[in-house]
C-alpha cells in the first residue's frame, strides 16, 4: 500500500499543486508571477519524486505499473506539460489565469497515468482525464471567437473519438474477459469477429488522439484557435501520451493480430489498418501543409505528416522499431514544443502567427531564429539534428523488418517536400526584411526555455545514444511488447 | 582506440570559428585565420602521411549508437587527403574573395566556414552515416547563401537547389540504409572498411537496387544528365564564394562518395548498368556540352560547363579500372580548384562591371592584363590543357576507359576485326567534349579580353590584393600538381588498386 | 431469453443512431444527445458482457460493471464541459448551428 502511494506520489504532488493554485487564484488573481511559479515548483517536487524514489511494480492488478519505460515516459510527460506552464505566462488571457494552470495540471495527471498503467479501465481513464481539461483550454480564450470555435470542434471530434475507443474497449474486452492488458495478450488463434470490430475502433478513437487520418480534421483548426500554449501541449504532451499508450495496447494487448501491411503480403491484422492510416496522414500532411498561410497551421498538417511517419515504425511491430518510435516521438515532441515557443514569442510581439509575422525575426531577435532554424531542420529530418536521427532509425528499423519499402519510399519522398514548406518559414524568418518596426517584448523565460530545446533538440542529434540507451537497454521496452514480437 | 583523430580538429576549426563569429569577433578576419589553419594543417598531414601504406591513417573511432553499428570513426587515405587538400585550399579561396555583405556578415561567413566543415567531415568519415551527415550539414548554409546573399533570381534557384539536393540526399540515406540492410543480420554495421571487407568475402545480400539508389541518388547531387538542371541556375545566382564552395568541393562529394562506395562493395553492379550510365554522362558531356555553347552569360557558361565536366568524372567511375579512377581522382581535384578560380575570377569581374554578359563585354585584358592572364589560365586548367593538373586526369580517364569494358569482336567478310565496344565510344564522346570545352571557354576569354574595348571598361581597377593573391595560389597548385602529376598519383595508387 | 447477441444488437444499434446523429444534424445540442447514445451503447455491450460471461467463481465480471460507473461519472462530466464550451461559443457567436463555425478555414 505504501509503496502504491509512492508510486502514485508525482501525480498526487501535482493534484495538490494543482488544488494550492487554485486558492491562489481565488485569494489573489491578479499574482501571475507566484501562480506560475507556484505550478512550477510543484512541477519540481513531483519530478523530484519520480526522480529520487523510484519505485517498479505492478499495483491493482495491472491499474499502475510502473517500470523503467514508464517512468522515463512521466518524465517526458511531466518536462512537456511544465514548457506549456512557462508558454502559457505569455499567451494565456490574463483572467482566470490560475485556472488554466491547474487545468494543465490536470491534463498533466491524467497523460502520467496513461503512461503507468495496462488497463483498459484506466487507460480510459486516464485519456479522458488528460481530454478534458484541454477541451477547455483550447476555448480558454473567451473574447476570441476563434479559441472558442477550436474548443468546440475538439470536443465534438474529441467525444466522437471516446465514444469509438470506448465501443472498441467494450468489444476488447467481452472477447476477453478482462480489461487488463497482459489477460488480453493470452488470447491467441483465430481473431473473433467482435475482436475485429474491436482493434478497428479502438485506432479509429488513438487517430484522433495522435491526430492521422481519418480523425485529423481538428488538429489545424485547434491548433490555430486555440491559445499557443494549450496548442503546444496538445500537440507535444497529449501526442507522445497518446502514442505510448497506443503502442502498448497494441503490442502488448493485442500482439497476437499483428498482420502485415507488406506490398503483395498482406495478412489482415492491425498493422494493415495502421499502413494505411500512415500512409494517408503522411501525404495529406506534407501535400496540405505547402499551401498554409499561418505557423500554427503548417505545424498542425506536419504533426499530422509526423503522426504518419510514427505508425510506420509501428506497423513494423519488432523491439528496434519500437525503440525507433518511442525515441522519435520524445523527438518530435521537445521539437514542436520549441517550435510552439518561437511562435509564442512571435505572437507576444507582433500579434499574430501568419508567415508575414515572422519577417524580419532573423534581425530583431537572432537567437529566435536561430533557434527556430534549428527545429524547423530538426523537423525536416536535417542532420546533425535529432529529428533527422529519429527518421533515420525510424526508417531504418521499419525496413530491416523487410516487409514496409513502400511506407518507407513514400514517407522518404513525402519528407522531401516536407522540407519545402518549412524552408518557407525560415524564408520568411531569415531572409526577408520586417515591413514595420517590431516592439520587442521581453519574455526571459519562455527565452531561456526555447533555447533550452533548441540545444537538446542539437545534443540529441550529436549523441542520440543518451535517449535510445535508456529505451533500448535491458528490458525496457520488451516491458511493453508480448513475447512473439521480441526478435 | 582512444586516440583523438588530428582529422577532428580539422573539422572543428570552422564550427569553433563560426561560434565566435557569432560571440563576436570580426567575421571576415575569423573566418580567413580559420581557413589558413586549416590549410596549414593539411599541409602538415601530408607531410606525416605514410605514402606506402594503403590503409587508412589518422584513425580514431567514437561508438556513438552501437546497437546500430554507427561510430564517429575519421580516418584518411590518399583520396580523401587529396580532397581535403581540395576543401580546404577552396575554402581559403573563397573566403579570400567574399565581399563582405552589409547585412549579417556574420551568417554568410558562418554559412561558409559551416560548408567547408560539411565538406572535411565528408571527406574524413569513414563511417557512412557520418560520411552523409556531414553532408546534409553543409546543404542548408548553402540554401541560405543563395537565397540571401544571391543575385538575379535568387528566390527560385534557391528553392529549385534545395528541392532537387534535398530529393537527392533522400535517395541516398535509402541507398545507404540499403547498403546496411543487404549485410547480414548481426554484423550490420556503417563503417565503410568492414563493409568493403564483407563485400570481399561474398556475405553481402543483392546490391542491385541499393546501386541505383546510390546512383540516383549521388547522380542528383552531382548534377548527372538528366538531373542536372538545378546546377547552372544556383550558380548563376550564388555569391561568388557559395559557388566555388559548392561546385568546387560540395559537389564532389556525390562522384567521391561512388568511387568510395559503389566501386570497391557493389563492382558488379555497376558493371550490370555501365551502359545505362554511360548514355547518361555522353548526356553530360554532349547535350550540356551543346548547352553551354550557347550560354550569353559567363556565370550560366560556367555553371553548365561544371555540370559538363563531370561527365569524364563519370565515365572514369563507370570504367572502373586502375587508370579510369585514378585519372577520376585526379580530376576531382582539378575541376574543383578549376571551377573555383574561374567562379572567383567571374565574381570579381561581376563586382566590377556590373554585368556577365558576353555581348557587352570586349578588350578588357587592356585595362587589366593580369586579370585576362589570369582568366586565361584557370581556362585553359578547365578545358585540360597540358601543363594543368586537368591534363593527366583526362588522360588517364580516356586511357582507362577506353580499355574499360569486354573488347568487341566483330567479322566483316570472315575477318575478324575489332570493334568499338560502348566504353570506347563513350571514350569517343568524351574527347569530343574536351574540343567543346575548348571552344566555349576560347570564345568567352577572347570575347571578354579581346577586342576593341569600349569606353565603358577603359578605367577597370586591376585585380589586386588578397583576391590577387588567393586565385594565383590556386592556379600555381594546378600548374604544380599538373607538372609532378606523381605528387597526388603516388598516395592515389594504393587507394585505387583495392578494387 | 434473450441472449448476449441480442444485446450487442441493440447496443450496436444504438451506437449507429447515434454516429447518425452526430453525423448528420446540424444543432450541437442534437449533436450532444448523439454522444451520449454512442456513450450509453458501450455501457450496455459492457454490461450484457459482464452479465454472459462469469468469471471462474460463477459471479459475473465486476470489472466491466465498475467501469460503467466510471463512464457514467466522466460522461456527466463531458456534458458539463461541453455545455460551457457551447455556452462560451454561443455568446461570441449567436449560434449552435455548427455550419455557422466558420472562423478557422482551410
Amino acid at each position: 500500500m505504501t509503496n502504491l502511494l509512492i508510486a502514485l506520489a508525482p501525480e498526487a504532488f501535482l493534484v495538490i499543486t494543482a488544488l494550492v493554485v487554485l486558492g491562489i487564484g481565488v485569494s489573489a488573481p491578479k499574482a501571475r508571477g507566484a501562480i506560475t511559479a507556484a505550478t512550477l515548483l510543484g512541477g519540481l517536487v513531483a519530478a523530484a519524486a519520480l526522480l529520487l524514489h523510484p519505485v517498479d511494480g505492478n499495483f491493482l492488478h495491472g491499474m499502475v505499473v510502473l517500470n523503467p519505460l514508464a517512468r522515463l515516459f512521466k518524465l517526458v510527460l511531466l518536462g512537456l506539460g511544465l514548457v506549456s506552464v512557462v508558454f502559457a505566462a505569455e499567451s494565456f488571457p490574463k483572467l482566470h489565469f490560475a485556472e488554466a494552470l491547474a487545468l494543465l495540471l490536470f491534463s498533466m495527471v491524467g497523460m502520467m497515468l496513461l503512461a503507468g498503467t495496462e488497463d483498459l479501465l484506466m487507460i480510459f481513464l486516464a485519456l479522458e482525464l488528460t481530454s478534458l481539461p484541454l477541451y477547455i483550454l483550447a476555448a480558454f480564450a473567451k473574447e476570441s471567437r476563434a479559441s472558442a470555435e477550436a474548443g468546440l470542434k475538439y470536443f465534438l471530434i474529441g467525444s466522437v473519438a471516446a465514444a469509438f475507443l470506448l465501443y472498441g474497449l467494450s468489444l476488447i474486452y467481452g472477447v476477453a474477459g478482462s480489461t487488463n492488458l497482459r489477460v488480453i495478450a493470452k488470447l491467441s488463434g483465430d481473431p473473433d469477429p467482435l475482436l475485429i470490430a474491436g482493434i478497428a475502433l479502438t485506432l479509429l478513437g488513438f487517430a484522433f488522439k495522435i491526430a492521422v487520418v481519418p480523425f485529423q480534421l481538428w488538429a489545424p483548426d485547434v491548433y490555430e484557435g486555440a491559445p499557443t500554449a494549450a496548442a503546444a501541449l496538445i500537440a507535444s504532451g497529449s501526442k507522445v501520451a497518446g502514442v505510448f499508450i497506443l503502442t502498448k495496447i497494441l503490442t502488448l494487448g493485442l500482439g497476437h493480430w499483428t498482420g502485415t501491411a507488406g506490398w503483395g503480403q498482406f495478412a489482415p491484422g492491425w498493422a494493415p489498418v495502421l499502413a494505411l492510416m500512415a500512409a494517408a496522414s503522411v501525404v495529406l500532411g506534407n501535400v496540405a501543409a505547402l499551401v498554409q498561410s499561418n505557423v500554427k497551421r503548417l505545424l498542425a498538417y506536419s504533426a499530422i505528416a509526423h503522426g504518419g511517419y510514427l505508425l510506420i515504425g509501428l506497423c513494423a511491430a519488432d523491439a528496434p522499431s519500437l525503440t525507433a518510435v518511442l525515441f522519435y516521438v520524445i523527438i518530435y515532441a521537445l521539437t514542436t514544443a520549441g517550435a510552439f515557443g518561437v511562435v509564442v514569442i512571435v505572437e507576444k510581439q507582433r500579434g499574430g502567427s501568419h508567415l508575414e509575422d515572422f519577417e524580419g525575426l532573423g534581425k530583431s531577435s537572432p537567437v529566435l531564429a536561430l533557434c527556430l532554424l534549428v527545429f524547423l531542420i530538426s523537423l525536416a529530418g536535417i542532420p546533425p539534428l535529432a529529428g533527422f536521427f529519429g527518421k533515420f532509425y525510424l526508417f531504418t528499423s521499419a525496413l530491416a523488418n523487410g516487409r514496409h519499402l513502400w511506407l518507407v519510399i513514400l514517407a522518404v519522398a513525402m519528407n522531401a517536400v516536407s522540407l519545402y514548406y518549412y524552408l518557407i518559414v525560415l524564408k520568411h524568418a531569415l531572409v526577408l526584411p520586417a515591413p514595420k518596426e517590431t516592439v520587442p517584448t521581453a519574455a526571459p523565460a519562455s527565452k531561456f526555455l526555447v533555447v533550452l530545446l533548441a540545444l537538446a533538440v542539437l545534443a540529441l542529434g550529436l549523441a542520440p545514444n543518451a535517449l535510445i540507451g535508456p529505451l533500448s537497454n535491458g528490458q525496457t521496452v520488451k516491458n511493453i511488447i508480448i513475447n512473439t514480437l521480441q526478435k | 582506440m582512444t586516440q583523438v583523430s588530428p582529422l577532428l580538429f580539422l573539422i572543428l576549426v570552422p564550427l569553433v570559428a563560426s561560434a565566435f563569429i557569432f560571440v563576436g569577433s570580426s567575421a571576415r578576419r575569423t573566418a580567413l585565420i580559420a581557413s589558413l589553419v586549416n590549410l596549414v594543417f593539411v599541409l602538415a598531414l601530408f607531410a606525416v602521411f605514410q605514402t606506402g601504406d594503403a590503409s587508412y591513417q589518422f584513425v580514431s573511432s567514437t561508438p556513438v549508437i552501437p546497437s546500430l553499428g554507427i561510430a564517429l570513426t575519421l580516418g584518411a587515405d590518399g583520396l580523401s587527403l587529396i580532397m581535403l587538400l581540395l576543401t580546404a585550399l577552396v575554402t581559403v579561396a573563397a573566403v579570400a574573395v567574399a565581399r563582405t555583405p552589409d547585412k549579417n556578415a556574420g551568417w554568410f561567413y558562418a554559412s561558409l566556414l559551416f560548408i567547408s566543415a560539411g565538406g572535411l567531415g565528408a571527406f574524413a568519415s569513414i563511417d557512412l552515416f557520418f560520411f552523409y551527415m556531414f553532408h546534409e550539414l553543409a546543404l542548408i548554409p548553402t540554401f541560405l547563401l543563395i537565397g540571401i546573399w544571391g543575385s538575379g533570381d535568387r528566390q527560385a534557384a534557391a528553392w529549385k537547389a534545395t528541392i532537387y539536393l534535398a530529393l537527392g540526399s533522400f535517395v541516398l540515406l535509402l541507398g545507404l540504409i540499403g547498403l546496411y540492410l543487404i549485410q547480414p543480420e548481426g554484423s550490420r554495421t556503417f563503417d565503410l572498411r568492414s563493409v568493403i571487407s564483407m563485400a570481399g568475402l561474398g556475405v553481402l545480400g543483392d546490391g542491385t537496387w541499393v546501386y541505383l539508389l546510390l546512383l540516383l541518388g549521388f547522380g542528383i547531387l552531382v548534377s548527372l544528365f538528366p538531373f542536372h538542371t538545378w546546377a547552372p541556375q544556383a550558380y548563376a545566382s550564388a555569391p561568388p564564394p557559395a559557388a566555388m564552395l559548392h561546385a568546387g568541393v560540395l559537389k564532389k562529394f556525390g562522384l567521391y562518395g561512388l568511387i568510395r562506395i559503389a566501386s570497391p562493395i557493389l563492382p558488379e553492379a555497376v558493371t550490370q548498368f555501365a551502359n545505362l550510365l554511360l548514355i547518361l554522362l555522353v548526356g553530360n558531356l554532349l547535350y550540356v556540352g551543346y548547352v553551354t555553347i550557347s550560354q550569353r552569360k559567363l556565370d550560366w557558361m560556367l555553371g553548365y560547363s561544371s555540370v559538363m565536366h563531370m561527365g569524364y568524372i563519370f565515365l572514369g567511375f563507370a570504367a572502373l579500372n586502375v587508370f579510369s579512377i585514378t585519372g577520376a581522382s585526379l580530376l576531382l581535384f582539378a575541376h574543383g580548384l578549376s571551377i573555383a578560380a574561374l567562379f572567383a575570377l567571374s565574381g570579381e569581374l561581376r563586382e566590377r562591371t556590373g554585368t556577365l554578359d558576353l555581348a557587352e563585354f570586349g578588350g578588357l585584358a587592356k585595362p587589366m592584363p593580369f586579370f585576362g592572364l589570369l582568366f586565361g589560365f584557370a581556362s585553359f586548367a578547365a578545358i585540360g590543357l597540358p601543363g594543368f593538373v586537368g591534363f593527366p586526369g583526362e588522360l588517364l580517364v580516356f586511357f582507362g576507359a577506353f580499355a574499360g569494358g569486354e573488347p568487341l569482336m566483330d567479322s566483316v567478310n570472315g575477318v575478324e576485326i575489332f570493334a568499338l565496344n560502348n566504353f570506347q565510344i563513350a571514350t569517343v564522346c568524351a574527347v569530343w567534349g574536351v574540343v567543346i570545352s575548348a571552344i566555349y571557354m576560347l570564345r568567352a576569354y577572347r570575347r571578354i579580353f579581346f577586342g576593341p574595348v569600349s569606353d565603358r571598361w577603359k578605367g577597370l581597377p586591376e585585380i589586386s590584393g588578397v583576391p590577387r593573391v588567393a586565385i594565383v595560389t590556386l592556379l600555381v597548385v594546378m600548374l604544380v600538381t599538373g607538372f609532378f602529376p606523381n605528387l597526388l598519383i603516388r598516395l592515389l595508387a594504393s587507394t585505387s588498386l583495392w578494387l | 431469453m434473450p441472449t448476449l447477441a441480442h444485446y450487442l444488437y441493440v447496443s450496436g444499434a444504438l451506437f449507429s443512431i447515434g454516429l447518425l446523429g452526430v453525423l448528420l444534424r446540424r444543432n450541437i445540442l442534437i449533436i450532444f444527445m448523439g454522444l451520449e447514445l454512442m456513450l450509453n451503447a458501450a455501457n450496455l455491450s459492457l454490461v450484457a458482457f459482464s452479465r454472459f460471461h462469469p468469471g471462474l467463481d460463477g459471479l459475473p465480471g465486476y470489472n466491466a460493471q465498475v467501469l460503467v460507473f466510471f463512464i457514467i461519472t466522466v460522461a456527466a462530466a463531458e456534458v458539463a464541459v461541453g455545455l460551457a464550451i457551447i455556452v462560451a461559443l454561443f455568446r461570441a457567436k449567436q449560434t449552435v448551428h455548427v455550419e455557422d463555425l466558420d472562423t478557422l478555414k482551410f
